[in-house]
Order: C-alpha cells, then sequence, then structure tokens
C-alpha cells in the first residue's frame, strides 16, 4: 500500500529480535535465575511485541501478548512465582507468539484450538476469566482493541515545527490511533497565508478521543512522538505498570545482544543496516586492497625516483585500508550467542521427545563470528545435539546402572583460535559403538571390509552419506538426514569437523569455522612460476632443506626432521596431479598444520610475505574444486589459489589407496 | 594487456543480433586448427589475447585453468581440445573468447577470431550424424553454411559443463 508495509516489516525484524530475547530469558529462568531483572527483561519483551502490534492493527497477536504480558506483570509484581508449573506455560506462550507473528507476517497457518489453551492457560495463571471470543477475531480488521477500557480519553496532538522533518506523518499516526480505539477527531488551527507558508510546518492540533483504549497502550502510541509533537492528555503512567520511555528501545531499532551475560540488562543502541549495502562496501574494500597491493608492488621494484615519502604514504595508505577493512567486517560481526541462545530450548524439547534427562552448559557465548556464519550454523549445531542425545547420552536408567549421573551432560563451547573459531559439543555418553558403525557400513555397502580401518577411520564413517547407526527411525535424528549433511554444510562454509569418541565416556564433536566468508589472512608462497595463499593460520613455520635433515625412503617418500620429530614432505605437483610449473626446487618447505593429519612439510621455493586476501569463489563462473577454497587477485592482477591443503592431501590418500588397492587385485 | 581486449558493450550485442529483420542471425566466427568454427554473437562477452592462466589441479586436460577478468575468476577452456584439434602450448598468438550463458562464464582458447557473420535462420542446418558419434559433433550444435564455407556452430552448454565430475 504505502510505507506503512516498510514499517510492518521493520516491526517484524524487531519481533524476530525481541522473540529470541525472549526466549533467552525464559532459559534462563528455567535454569534457575528468578532475578528482578530478568523476569523485567521478559515482560519488556512481550510488552514490545504488543506495543508494535498494536500500533499496526494486529489484534490477534496484541491480544495474546496482552495476556502474555498480564502473566509476566503478575511474576514481575511477586502474585505470581516462576516454577515449574508457570514455565511450561510461559514456554509454549513464547512459541505461540512466535507462530501469531509469523501468521501476521505471511499467513502461516494458526493453530486456533493451541492459541486458544494456550491463552486459557494463561489465563488461568492470573486468575482471569477466559475471554476467547477477544482472541479469536484474528483476522477481522475490528477497530475495537481487546483492551479494557474506561472513561473516553481526549489526546491533544500539537506538531512541533520539526515534527514533519523527522518523517512522522499525521496520516499514518491517525490510521494508527484509528487501531487502538480511536473515536473522535477534531483539528484546530489555521493555515497561515501562502506567502507565510512553511510546508515543512504542520499548523494543527489534532484533539483525539478514544474509548476503551489501555492508558499503556496510548503511552506506548505517542512514545513515539514524544521530541516531535507536544501531547497532553495521554493518562500518566500508574504505579507497577509503568514502564520507562522507550525511545532508545524497540521503537528505534534493534540492539546487539550484550556481550557477556544474558541478563537482558544495558542495551546498547545500535543501527540497522541492509546487508547489501554492507556487501557492497565490503566489496568496496576488497577492491581497494587490491588497488593498494598493485601500488606497493609497483613501488617494491627498484627504480629511480621513488620518494621516501611516497613509501611512507604508502604505508599509511595500507594501514588505513587495513582498519577500515576491519572496522567494515566488525558490522557483520555478531556474538556467537544468537545461534547458541537456541539450543538449551532444543535440549529441553528433545530431554522430553527422547526421554533422557540432560543437561546443557554453554560457554564462550560471546565469541564473535560473521553473521553469515551464524546463520547457517544453527542447522547443523542442532542436528549434532539432536544426534548427541539420541545415540550418545543414554536412558538414566541405563547411566545410574554405568555409574553415571542421572542426567547426562552436554557442553557446547565456542572459541576464537587463529582466524578460525572453534566450536565443540561434549557429550558424556556411551560414546561411539564402533563395532554398530561397522556393522551398518558394511551393510550399506559405504565400506568393502574393516580392515585396515583405525579407530579413528570408524568414527569418521558417520560422516558417509546415507548412514544412521538408529536400528529404529526415531522422529528426531533418523530421519535419512545425519551426520554427512552436518559435513557438508560446515564444509561449504570453509570449516571442517572433527570427531573424538572415548567408548563408555562420551563424544566430542569439533567444529572449526573461519570467522568471516570474505578476506582471509594468507601467507603467500611461490612454487615454481606459480603463486599460491595458504591460510596463515595452518601455517607453521618454514624450514630449509639440507641434507643433512631430510631423508628420501625408497618407496619415494620424503621426510624432514624437525627439532627431533620427522614429518613427511608433500610436493605441490604431486598434490595437484602434475603440471610442470608446479614442481618446487625443493630446498625449503613449510609446515602446514593440517587439523586431520597432524602436520606436514610442503615443497615451496619462496615465502613471498603475509597479506590480508579477498576471497573469490571459483564456483562463479566455474565450480568449486577440491583441494582449493578459493581465488584472490595478486597486485599483478594474476588469479592466485587459495590451497586447502587438508582436503588435498586427503585426496592424495584416497588416490594412494586406490592405486595400492588396484596394485593387489592386478598382482 | 587490456590494449589488446576487446569488450562488445551489451549495448552492442543488441544491435547486432538482428539488424535486418527476426530472419535473421548472427555469430562469430574463429579459427581452430584451420577450420571455422562459430557461436551465437549474443553470447560473446568480450575478445582478448592469450594471457598465462593459472591452473587448477585435477583438472581435464581441456580446462586451463583461471584469469582475472576484471575481478570476477573465470575458468579457460582450450577449445581445440574439446573439438579434437591439435592443442600446442597456447601463445600470444592465440585468442580467448569470452562467452556467457546461464549468467556464468567461460573463456574459450582459438587460434585466432575471423568474421562477423549475418546468416538467414534458413541457412542452419543439424549436424549430421557422425558415424563414429566422436566428440567433435557432440560438441556442435549445427551447421551453417557461410557462402562456399561450412562453419560448425560450438554448443556452449556443452563446453561449459565441466566435465570428469570427481
Amino acid at each position: 500500500m504505502d510505507q506503512d508495509e516498510d514499517y510492518k516489516d521493520l516491526f517484524f525484524t524487531e519481533c524476530d529480535e525481541l522473540l529470541a530475547e525472549l526466549q533467552d530469558h525464559l532459559t534462563l529462568m528455567s535454569s534457575g535465575e528468578h532475578g528482578r531483572d530478568i523476569v523485567d527483561a521478559t515482560f519488556r519483551a512481550v510488552h514490545s511485541v504488543k506495543g508494535g502490534a498494536a500500533a499496526f492493527g494486529l489484534d490477534a497477536l496484541t491480544g495474546f501478548a496482552h495476556r502474555f504480558e498480564a502473566v509476566m506483570d503478575a511474576c514481575r509484581a511477586g502474585r505470581l512465582d516462576v516454577d515449574d508449573t508457570t514455565l511450561p506455560i510461559l514456554f509454549r506462550a513464547s512459541d505461540m507468539m512466535q507462530e501469531l507473528v509469523e501468521h501476521s507476517r505471511s499467513d502461516a497457518p494458526l493453530r486456533d484450538d493451541v492459541l486458544q489453551q494456550i491463552t486459557r492457560s494463561l489465563d488461568g495463571l492470573v486468575g482471569m476469566d477466559p475471554e476467547p471470543s477477544a482472541v479469536v477475531a484474528a483476522d477481522t480488521t475490528g477497530q475495537t482493541p481487546p483492551a479494557a477500557g474506561g472513561e473516553p480519553i481526549v489526546v491533544t496532538f500539537r506538531p512541533e515545527p520539526n515534527f514533519l522533518a523527522s518523517a512522522h506523518d499525521p496520516l499514518r499516526m491517525l490510521r494508527g490511533a484509528s487501531r487502538i480505539g480511536l473515536m473522535e477527531v477534531r483539528v484546530t488551527g489555521d493555515l497561515p497565508p501562502l506567502e507565510d507558508l512553511d510546508p515543512m510546518v504542520c499548523p494543527w492540533t489534532w484533539h483525539l478521543t478514544f474509548a476503551l483504549a489501555e492508558p499503556s497502550v496510548l503511552r506506548d502510541f505517542f512514545s513515539i512522538y514524544d521530541l516531535s509533537a507536544r501531547i497532553d492528555g495521554v493518562p500518566t503512567a500508574d504505579a507497577p505498570a509503568t514502564l520507562p520511555l522507550r525511545t532508545s528501545q524497540a521503537s528505534e531499532g534493534p540492539r546487539v545482544p550484550t556481550t557477556g551475560g544474558g541478563t537482558g540488562g544495558g542495551y546498547v543502541k545500535s543501527l540497522r543496516v541492509p546487508l547489501d549495502r554492507i556487501d557492497r562496501l565490503v566489496n568496496l574494500v576488497g577492491e581497494i586492497v587490491i588497488t593498494q597491493a598493485a601500488v606497493a608492488q609497483v613501488l617494491s621494484q627498484p627504480r629511480h625516483g621513488v620518494e621516501d615519502t611516497l613509501a611512507h604514504s604508502i604505508e599509511a595508505l595500507s594501514r588505513q585500508v587495513r582498519e577500515m577493512q576491519d572496522s567494515v567486517m566488525a558490522i557483520r560481526a555478531q556474538p556467537i550467542k544468537s545461534a547458541f541462545s537456541r539450543m538449551p530450548r532444543i535440549v529441553r524439547d528433545l530431554s522430553a521427545t527422547l526421554k533422557r534427562e540432560v543437561r546443557i552448559e554453554v560457554s564462550g557465548e560471546e565469541t564473535e563470528v560473521d553473521t553469515s556464519v551464524i546463520e547457517e550454523l544453527i542447522e547443523p549445531l542442532t542436528h549434532m545435539i539432536r544426534n548427541a542425545m539420541d545415540h550418545g547420552i543414554e536412558p538414566p536408567d541405563e547411566r545410574l546402572a554405568a555409574g553415571k549421573a542421572r542426567d547426562g551432560l552436554l557442553r557446547l563451547t565456542a572459541q576464537h583460535r587463529g582466524e578460525r573459531v572453534l566450536i565443540t559439543l561434549e557429550d558424556d555418553g556411551r560414546g561411539l559403538n564402533r563395532d554398530k558403525i561397522v556393522d551398518v557400513a558394511l551393510q550399506r555397502g559405504l565400506i568393502p571390509s574393516a580392515d585396515g580401518l583405525t579407530a579413528e577411520d570408524i568414527d569418521n564413517l558417520i560422516f558417509l552419506p546415507g548412514f544412521s547407526t538408529a536400528s529404529e527411525v526415531s522422529n528426531v535424528s533418523g530421519r535419512g538426514v545425519g551426520m554427512d549433511v552436518v559435513r557438508r554444510k560446515i564444509q561449504a562454509l570453509g570449516g571442517r569437523c572433527l570427531i573424538h569418541s572415548t567408548p563408555g565416556q562420551g563424544t566430542r564433536f569439533q567444529v572449526a569455522l573461519p570467522l568471516t566468508l570474505a578476506v582471509l589472512e594468507g601467507m603467500i608462497v611461490e612454487v615454481g612460476q606459480e603463486r599460491y595463499v595458504v591460510p596463515l593460520s595452518t601455517v607453521i613455520e618454514a624450514v630449509q632443506l639440507r641434507d643433512g635433515n631430510v631423508e628420501r625412503l625408497h618407496n619415494g617418500q620424503i621426510l624432514v626432521a624437525r627439532r627431533g620429530e620427522y614429518l613427511p614432505v608433500y610436493s605441490l605437483a604431486d598434490l595437484f596431479g602434475s603440471r610442470e610449473q608446479t614442481s618446487a626446487r625443493g630446498e625449503m618447505a613449510i609446515v602446514v598444520d593440517t587439523e586431520t593429519d597432524g602436520q606436514i612439510a610442503l615443497f615451496v621455493d619462496a615465502l613471498i610475505g603475509q597479506r590480508q586476501v579477498v576471497l573469490k569463489g571459483l564456483e562463479e563462473n566455474y565450480r568449486a574444486i577440491a583441494g582449493v577454497s578459493g581465488a584472490t587477485i595478486l597486485g599483478d592482477g594474476r588469479v592466485a589459489l587459495i590451497l586447502d591443503i587438508p582436503s588435498l592431501i586427503e585426496r592424495r590418500k584416497l588416490m594412494f589407496k586406490h592405486q595400492s588397492k588396484h596394485r593387489q587385485e592386478t598382482a | 594487456m587490456s590494449s589488446n581486449a576487446a569488450p562488445l558493450e551489451e549495448a552492442d550485442t543488441h544491435h547486432l543480433t538482428s539488424p535486418e529483420g527476426d530472419d535473421t542471425c548472427q555469430f562469430l566466427s574463429f579459427v581452430v586448427d584451420g577450420r571455422p568454427y562459430g557461436v551465437r554473437i549474443q553470447d560473446v562477452r568480450e575478445i582478448r589475447q592469450w594471457m598465462r592462466t593459472t591452473s587448477l589441479p585435477n583438472q581435464p586436460p581441456h580446462n586451463l585453468g583461471v584469469l582475472n577478468l576484471r575481478g570476477s575468476i573465470v575458468s579457460i577452456q582450450d577449445l581445440r581440445i574439446r573439438l579434437g584439434a591439435p592443442a600446442p602450448a597456447p601463445d600470444d598468438t592465440n585468442v580467448i573468447v569470452i562467452v556467457q550463458t546461464d549468467g556464468r562464464r567461460v573463456g574459450l582458447l582459438v587460434d585466432a577470431v575471423s568474421d562477423i557473420l549475418t546468416l538467414q535462420r534458413a541457412d542452419i542446418q543439424p549436424v549430421p550424424p557422425n558415424r563414429g558419434g566422436g566428440d567433435e559433433r557432440a560438441m556442435l550444435t549445427s551447421i551453417i553454411m557461410s557462402g562456399e564455407v561450412m562453419v560448425g556452430i560450438v554448443d556452449l552448454d556443452r563446453v561449459m559443463d565441466p566435465g570428469l565430475s570427481e
């Protein structure tokens, strides 16, 4: 229709944030924190949804939020205890509110019966008479708000000169007011003669008569105009049901979740920026980085007339560009909390479904990661938790019999490690059943035989497509999607999965992800005529190869001694399936940590230096290639590949296995 | 290096598609091992001189690696190999024709670009079945007669298909 729709979108975005916050607070309460500030914050979240919903005439949502709010208000005032009877209802109410928001946003199906049932439960908590009729009046664009009211209230609304300049619109104000019980409008004021008319100043005063309007709804509604209009007649706040003005809160934009504890206090002012604009900025900065590298390259060539000062300014430029890049990336960084905070709830729900008693400990929620990574993380994380609860943690009786605590423990942590974020999910369950894994893998033809498989190899079989150990397909984790989906998703994000299991004691999944999908700190190396980028976080050191520290075995394998330890040395030509440009002279190697295969050495000819590189995908015009996580453009305009050494080695090992098997068969 | 590049602006290609009504088609023709081939002109984005590429690991021989095309990374296919022609190491005399279909760009290495052909639709013929059913036929969508000369029209969908899935 008009820009009301835009505001509505904004409101829904805000709702998502408020609902996530609500979920957080409820989870905190269920873990035994009943602090006043948490209950307050919960109340505020519900209240903000209600306020917005009322302004947009979303009656069903407003009505429901109103009841929810009444319950939270009772909790706040100490009239109602937050305990095991209340909490489940509050959780369900929070789900219902989500459903109502979805319903209002996209006409998603609404379970009317459940709505009524929860409404009754809420009303029951505060001893209200159930009034289902007001709630079921869902989609009618009725004028009557569900709120109870009293005497008509007359509000005088006199716009200040900055009213229009503040992007307010009297028509929208009136339209909004008509949804919260506006009965009558009177306008006073005169239009000045044309020569004196200032089109940016609104000369009129409105006298608005409201009937059946709830004072708090009116206060919320008019609080938006606090700074740009004189408003008289709105009933003042009465005792505990009042709120501080919300101008810096929900009505102006989202808040970045505060780092540290989830107490819900301390609002941080923040800016809502459309992601595409940020992306454009990110790309632009990428270009600047490339240009700067080009200039630096020219200057690095010895030449007459290159002044010192020029070198200095280039130095400064690089520093500034670097800072700019960092700060731009920081706009997108968010605490991983927004993904983690959903997990306690999932554990709670699954505990009931799976008849497990499980506690989850979450730490490192303040770890910051790129927004895109966080969004993509929720699904695999959920699946890992399901898997751990379904297959890892035993039923309570079995745990007691094994001499463990009755309730299982899941520990979810995040921490920065170099340029990556490391997410760990540990359980103290029965560990992976390796015999069963082998049986299943054989049965499904995933492996030809179990000969020569190490415990680690067996554990990794669960990541194969089509693998699921649940002998009965449960409705939780045995639905044909398995850990292979998790691994694929993580790999798509440029991360990798590790698994470590101790029978009888538990399983640990580790996911290492890049902090961002846009730039990478890289070591540029020269091999033959080509230059490559190796992610700096994986490079340990460079070693000179001399006769003294290099051993060549008869099977062609080369080992290098480094402080009393032998590391395998690979050549890029070999890993790449040859091409003469990539063969090195063999005088130098870099030591790389592969995570999966420990440390290895790679022949290189020279180290060019470390540099921040802008990642470009190969998929855009071609396709993804195993062993190459992307490419970047160097200062001279040439393309340099970003090596994914662990997967190159993985591939090499597979080929080697295949060849040796082939050799055995032909022999 | 960019002095050799001759980008065809999109407006130009639109203008070239049907200057004489709907019944004509235009093709860019080029030479591979002495024989003329062509692509539809609206698929051509740019023509540039051969420059050294960055090779990719574990690729079929017809993949010559990738190039930086004004900030985006484009793979180069050796059309000579795809058409079954001999393919000595490319040098400065070779030309890369950058084509785009389905929003994806790829560069085709050819020996030289020759001409722009304007033809009646009726001049376009199907590829006759080949005794051997060899690769060359599979890479063509149709053939056209330009004067006395037969020109094979390259099937870009086949060429763009990276082939040899891993």
